[in-house]
């Protein structure tokens, strides 16, 4: 008997099981889907409302309400009054509130030191941030006014002496002067970004999934080395002119059929059902999902051979497929990590296979940017599968 | 009930003799916690002052003039940056290179002609190149911004010398101006570290910085905690199906028990399961990373225990309803991954769109959350939290409810 149709029966067991499609296919796509529906499309983060608190008038306050959102339809500030935006806060209904000190106009234009007050809900860490963001900026610009205009009054009264009259006359124009100066400064500071297409939280997810969904079905699909021998087929196999070395070969060419069937799948089916582009070298992406599919499913016949029941390789599987994605950033965006953490990553199957992906992806990387993730995942390989088939055969 | 306590205290029994089950009960979800408290910190994840946080700035200045060399002594006055200089006709295009290769966060691009255009009172603009990937440079663009507004008020000190000076006596002479220049420069440089306005922030609930060292595991600890008792209780509905595939259940019916006692002690175990498993991750939360689980113990017993029922009821259903144990093992992973997305347990539902945070409120994790953010955040007790409770509680018996009626012994 040869290994392929060991491998071809298993390969056909596995695709007729419902449950395996489920794990294969089913929840990636729909935690890709459900990262979109957080983060992707045009709605993005909802509305940051925040409420607006003072002694001033109330058109003053509206003003600076006003002044606070930047005319932004992303901020939604309204006027209310300092009790009234304690409660909001305290109960959580609004992230945030900003307290205007008392005479506002009076203090900017006096120079008076004063507190501008933001009070956050801590259960809304990132709006409140945002608020507060706002706020400095805000208070920065009156800042900024107030020590201009402050600055020449003081200095021409120290020059020539001001009567009464012309400290009004002074008084009136310098705040309203140096307001509109400072409204078009003549340094400023121009951001750009990596050149890149705009991230899609999709795009970036879908493969972080793929590999982590692939090792566990690949999990499923060891493990049937010990199911066998559980259920007595292997030994029924046995009886048969069959080689032990064709036994194991047949099982992994079975887990590496069904791998590629499935990271290939998903490929396909995340461009159909999210529009994800995966770069324009077909040979590079088959060449990336097939290098995945040989690491995904060595790792997982070394676990199966560093076991000894099927119970065992689905905890020790489990466990290892869990901590290799977190570590390696298959749950989270690993670039946000600390930098001994990024480091650390590099040891993990997880971060190289996305690591590829995401060339594909985002840079348009064909197999010559990618060969350093090829390499590293085929050595990879190569050793879990050299170490699992020795193990396994001598078994 | 003694029947149900014997059924009860025997599958607790059964549980306790898998090691393995205390590794997924426990070990699993105190990584997890560690991992995405570090993610969440922005840090390391411990007791960060961000005072004492200095970031790096890649400068390239191809400015020869002396405005250019101004500019980096006053960032390097604020002893919040470290300069790393780029040296050579090339410095610009090799500090864009390196921060889009990702190996620098930031870069400062100061233009060839910054001096003798911002001399002769022209507009420029330098040029801030960020990693998108990277949070650091949030704060470095924080101080260059406020640098360059000083400086842009500097700059305008002789025109706002000379407008004033025309609008109260006639044109100024040149001497003036140069005298009047300096003495509004003098003010601005005595009064910008002293400016009338000032922003503070009151946090209103217990989660005071000083309180809470661990930012991120404020976040990480109750989430996950929500999570794995969701997880490890879905999970839990395997062991019906084999209880039905090795016929167990029919056997435990042969002897005098109720049903109704043998799906009450099915409910009963897993509930005492989850709120051992909460009690535990609670207490390591505290005590390991220095979570503040609130002030309202009684309240966090109502929550974990409502929402625990919820599990329960959901286990019994799921493992009524499963043909296998893979089908019963997929529809728990599906089940609790996607209610662990969708209710906030994987990112703060507050940066997701309206729709999502309702859609988040047909599950029961969101509910769970937000009682937990109540509690844990904002130090509210447990009257402030019995709307989530009874909603997690009607969830509990709508799956009770369900489970009951598909209950079934083969």
């Amino acid at each position: 008997m040869r290994a392929h149709y060991i491998g071809w029966k298993d390969l056909r067991i596995r695709l007729r099981d419902r449950n395996t499609l489920v794990l294969m296919l089913l929840l990636p796509v729909a935690l890709t889907a459900i990262i979109g529906f957080a983060f992707g499309g045009d709605s993005g983060i909802s509305t940051v409302e925040f409420l607006v608190a003072g002694t001033e008038e109330d058109d003053l306050i509206s003003q600076a309400a006003a002044g606070l959102g930047s005319g932004s339809e992303m901020f939604q500030a309204e006027p209310a009054t300092e009790s009234a935006a304690r409660e909001a806060v305290a109960a959580g209904e609004k992230p945030a509130a900003v307290i205007l000190p008392e005479d506002l106009t009076e203090t900017v234009i006096e120079g008076r030191r004063a507190e501008v007050v933001v009070l956050s809900d801590p259960a809304s860490r990132i709006k409140s941030g945002i608020v507060r963001e706002l706020a400095e900026r805000f208070v920065a610009r009156l800042n900024a006014g107030s020590i201009l205009s402050r600055g020449v009054f003081e200095t021409l009264a120290e020059e020539r002496g001001l009567s009464e009259a012309e400290q009004r006359r002074l008084g009136g124009f310098l705040f309203g002067w140096a307001r509109d100066a400072l409204e078009e400064p003549r340094l400023t500071v121009e951001q750009r970004q990596a050149e890149r297409q705009e991230i899609d939280v999709r795009a970036y997810f879908a493969p972080s999934f793929a590999v982590m969904f692939l090792l566990f079905t690949m999990l499923t699909s060891a493990k049937t080395i010990h199911e066998e021998r559980e259920a007595g087929t292997y030994s029924r196999l046995m009886t048969a002119p069959v080689a032990r070395t064709t036994f194991v070969g047949g099982k992994l060419l079975g887990s590496y059929l069904l791998a590629s069937i499935q990271i290939l799948l998903l490929v396909l089916l995340s461009s159909l059902l999210f529009g994800i582009r995966w770069g324009s070298s077909p040979i590079a992406v088959v060449a990336m999902s097939l290098a995945t599919a040989a690491g995904a499913s060595s790792l997982a016949l070394l676990i199966a051979s560093l076991t000894r029941t099927s119970r065992q390789t689905d905890n020790v599987g489990t466990a290892f497929v869990l901590i290799m994605s977190l570590l390696g950033g298959s749950m989270w965006p690993i670039e946000q990590a600390p930098e001994g953490f990024r480091s650390a990553a590099r040891f993990t199957f997880n971060y190289w296979a996305h690591s590829g992906f995401k060339e594909l992806v985002f840079n348009d990387a064909g197999l010559a940017g990618i060969w350093q993730e090829l390499v590293v995942i085929l050595g990879m390989s190569a050793v879990a599968f050299v170490l699992a088939a020795t193990l396994l055969v001598r078994r | 009930m003694r029947s149900v306590l014997s059924i009860t205290w025997l599958n607790m029994r059964l549980l306790a003799a898998d090691r393995s089950a205390f590794f997924w009960l426990l070990g699993m979800p105190v990584a997890f916690t560690f991992v995405f408290g570090i993610a969440f910190s922005g840090g390391g994840g411990g007791d960060v002052d961000p005072d004492e946080i200095r970031y790096a700035l890649t400068v390239a200045d191809l400015d020869p003039g002396p405005l250019s060399d101004e500019l980096l002594e006053r960032i390097e006055e604020t002893d919040e940056i470290d300069l790393l200089m780029l040296e050579g006709p090339d410095a610009g295009e090799e500090a864009r290179r390196l921060v889009d290769e990702g190996e620098r966060s930031s870069a400062l691009v100061i233009p060839p002609d910054f001096s003798a255009r911002l001399a002769s009172g022209e507009r420029v603009a330098l040029l801030f190149h960020r990693n998108p990937d990277r949070t650091n440079p949030q704060a470095t663009r924080r101080t260059l911004d406020r640098i360059v507004a000083r400086l842009n008020v500097e700059a305008l000190a002789a025109e706002g010398a000379t407008e004033a000076y025309s609008l109260l006596w006639g044109d100024p002479t040149p001497g003036t101006v140069r005298r009047l220049s300096v003495g509004v420069e003098q003010f601005v440089r005595e009064s910008w570290e002293t400016p009338p306005l000032t922003v503070s922030v009151e946090r209103l609930g217990r989660s005071e910085p000083s309180d809470v060292p661990a930012m991120g595991f404020q976040h990480s600890s109750p989430a996950i905690a929500l999570m794995y008792v969701l997880l490890n209780g879905l999970m839990f509905s395997i062991m019906l199906v084999e209880e039905r595939r090795f016929r167990t259940l029919n056997r435990l019916f042969t002897a005098p028990v109720r049903r109704a006692s043998v799906i009450t002690a099915n409910f009963l175990w897993r509930f005492v399961v989850a709120m051992f498993q909460a009690s535990v991750l609670v207490v390591i939360g505290a005590l390991v990373f220095g979570v503040d689980w609130g002030g309202s113990p009684g309240g966090l017993v109502a929550v974990f225990a409502a929402f625990g029922a919820a599990v329960s009821g959901l286990s019994v259903l799921l493992g009524s309803v499963a043909r296998t144990t893979r089908q019963a093992q997929s529809a728990a992973l599906v089940l609790a991954l996607s209610m662990s997305a969708l209710g906030g347990l994987w990112w703060p539902l507050e940066i997701t769109p309206r729709a999502y945070q309702i859609a988040g409120h047909v599950v029961p994790t969101g509910w769970a959350m937000d009682a937990m953010h109540a509690l844990v955040s904002r130090g509210h007790g447990l009257p402030e939290v019995l709307p989530e409770v009874w909603t997690l509680l009607a969830f509990a018996a709508a799956f009770s409810v369900a489970a009951t009626l598909a209950f079934r012994s083969e």
